[in-house]
């Protein structure tokens, strides 16, 4: 900007695209790999674990024997199917909150809407209309999605309303978004309470998170709203990139930066409900997916939000595989990811603390 | 050169029950630069926001080329007018060039898909403040400065014909600041661009703009030329200063040399020189 410098466009700088940007491709094209070899693995163990030529074939159509047919395309698949787009959808969900409140710790578990999508979905199983609720194979209707949605958005709006007089405190928005999150658990096991009949403790079950019997009905309430879901959040990534700015400099570029917000919200909390619905409370796919798609692609949300897609669903899947590779018990998936996210978490508050 | 005017008639802007501006009324010619100057919370911002609609006025229109700017979208008042405010802050891992992109988004379709042109005009933001070469550096790890510029070259991209800057040159060192400065006053002469600018440094005021706005608690005291408004008597009456001013021949443009604080408006321990 020297009075030597040109208006002239500089060729020098085209084609040194940023570390994020190049490593992007590189990215999706391992983390797809490392996916569809987790799925794989997925569908061989278990009870009664099948050789990976046996479950290919079987895949493929033409099983070695029955049985092998029985456990890979109706049992093991669509559970592992289920578990990569629900892993998906919550990271995803993540992103999105994280970049509307433009702070790097609103998870859909730690803004309290995990905990809204469960106690508004307890509430329509347990005074709802009976239709919601196939009490014999753990089931929600794909419309309990709404119902959870509408919890999972009430709750993170009322903690960003009582967080909202010190913005810019990540830590003030997770406190209260824990405290909301408690006082929501606590009231969904007063109403598992007071509903106590013999679906108490299936509901319980579904509460725990876990992909344990989640079979093709489970794939068909998720697929249709991921199918939705994901392109519209994704579309979203310019508005999700300005509101990263925040609201005065998205403001001044032309955005109506609180109908980004709330439609970026709805969009995040939706996708929550989604997965939620299906595999439970699964909790901090929705930190850690995301921050590891930032750590590998950069900050432009275009390519943070399918990163974190895709790390969502392999963070799923591998805390699935993990659960039933290395203990002997069904171990519920919701306790692994809980364990991975409570060290995460630690690490993210130990940094925040040291910035 | 005319591109589109600014003005405000009756202003009243403040935040809750607090008004910060009382009743102001201003014309920004189009192509011309104004600094609006004053002592801290005199509402040099808060003005600047309201042009710009980030503050919504409590009384009073703020009016685009003759028409009411809430009568406008926010798109359509982006693609004439580009505010960048004070101290914004940076999202972690983007990158310069990603962030100056964002300029452009008053003009993409809704597919944020940026045309050849829009590439011309982020190139030309980058290069016009001197940042092509960190264009892939991350904004995060770029000096107080250096991340300056770069918001500047987002506003830049926008390719608006009005420009309002909050304090552009805070954080940045001399020369960088006369850089910036040079800049706006290059592109207000070969582009026509409008540009209203709060600063705190009197000098570059009275160099850079054709016209200054000295406010006081929410009011304009003094409008017009440099010569016409540093005097020492502006000096004593809106910044409580006791300066000496002198003529600058190269420049053409008044000196103010703060010499120090009134006695009356502060007792004199240890404070000879407040800026």
């Amino acid at each position: 900007m020297t009075a030597t410098s040109t208006l002239a466009m500089d060729p020098t700088i085209k084609d040194r695209r940023p570390l994020g940007a190049r490593r992007f491709g590189l990215t999706l094209v391992a983390g797809l790999l490392l996916l569809v070899l987790l799925v794989a693995w997925s569908v061989m163990i278990g009870t009664g674990d099948i050789s990976l030529g046996d479950a290919v074939r079987a895949l493929l159509g033409r099983p070695s024997s029955r049985l092998d047919h029985t456990i890979v395309i109706r049992l093991r698949l669509p559970r592992a199917l289920v578990g990569v787009v629900a892993g998906g959808c919550l990271a995803l969900a993540g992103a999105l909150s994280q970049a509307a409140t433009r702070n790097a710790l609103a998870s859909p578990d730690l803004t309290g809407v995990s905990a809204g999508v469960v106690f508004l979905t307890v509430v329509a199983v347990g005074f709802g209309p009976s239709w919601i609720y196939h009490p014999d194979d753990l089931l929600l209707s794909p419309w309990s999605v709404l119902v959870g949605a509408l919890g999972g958005a009430g709750a993170g709006a009322l903690v960003l309303k009582l967080a909202s007089q010190r913005k810019g405190d990540p830590v003030r928005l997770v406190l209260t978004g824990v405290i909301v999150g408690l006082l929501l658990a606590t009231a969904t096991s007063f109403v598992l309470m007071v509903w106590g009949s013999s679906a108490t403790l299936e509901a319980s079950f579904w509460f725990i998170g876990s992909l344990n019997a989640r079979v093709w009905p489970h794939w068909n309430v998720l697929w249709p709203w991921a199918a939705v879901l994901v392109p519209v959040a994704l579309a979203g990534a310019g508005w999700a990139n300005l509101l990263q700015l925040g609201d005065d400099v998205a403001v001044s570029l032309g955005a109506d930066a609180r109908r980004a917000r709330a439609g970026l919200f709805v969009v995040s909390a939706t996708l929550t409900a989604g997965a939620l619905v299906v595999v439970g409370s699964i909790g901090f796919i929705g930190l850690i997916g995301p921050h590891i798609a930032r750590r590998l692609v950069g900050g432009d949300l275009r390519r943070v939000l399918p990163a974190s897609l895709l790390a969502g669903a392999i963070l799923l899947s591998a805390a699935d595989v993990g659960a039933r590779a290395f203990t002997t018990r069904a171990l519920p998936t919701g306790t692994v990811t809980a364990l991975l996210g409570a060290g995460f978490f630690l690490i993210l508050l130990v940094r925040q603390r040291s910035r | 050169m005319s591109g589109p005017h600014l003005s405000a008639g009756s202003l009243k802007v403040g935040y809750d029950r607090r008004a910060v501006i009382g009743d102001l009324s201003l014309t920004i010619e189009a192509s011309t630069v104004t600094a609006v100057v004053g002592p801290n919370g005199c509402g040099k911002s808060t003005l600047l926001r309201a042009l710009a609609r980030l503050l919504k006025p409590q009384a009073g229109t703020v009016y685009l080329d003759g028409e009411a700017i809430t009568n406008l979208s926010t798109r359509a008042v982006a693609r004439l007018l580009a505010i960048l405010p004070q101290g914004p802050s940076v999202p972690e891992g983007i990158t310069v060039r990603e962030l100056v992109e964002q300029g452009r988004y008053p003009h993409v379709g809704p597919l944020n898909m940026l045309t050849r042109q829009d590439h011309a005009s982020i190139t030309r933001a980058l290069a016009l403040t001197d940042l092509s070469d960190f264009a892939h550096r991350t904004v995060d790890a770029l000096s107080g400065g250096e991340r300056q510029r770069v918001w500047i070259a987002m506003t830049l991209a926008q390719s608006a014909s009005i420009m309002l800057l909050d304090e552009p040159t805070s954080f940045l060192d001399v020369r960088h600041q006369m850089e910036i400065l040079e800049l706006v006053s290059r592109l207000n002469r070969e582009e026509g661009l409008t540009v209203v600018m709060a600063l705190h440094d009197l000098n570059h005021a009275s160099r850079f703009a054709h016209r200054i706005l000295a406010m006081k608690d929410g009011a304009i005291v003094a409008d017009g030329r440099g010569h016409d408004v540093i005097s020492e008597e502006l000096l004593a009456s809106v910044f409580g200063v006791r300066a000496k001013i002198v003529h600058d021949d190269e420049a053409g443009s008044p000196i103010c040399i703060p010499l120090g604080v009134f006695d009356a408006d502060r007792p004199q321990v240890g404070r000879t020189t407040t800026p």
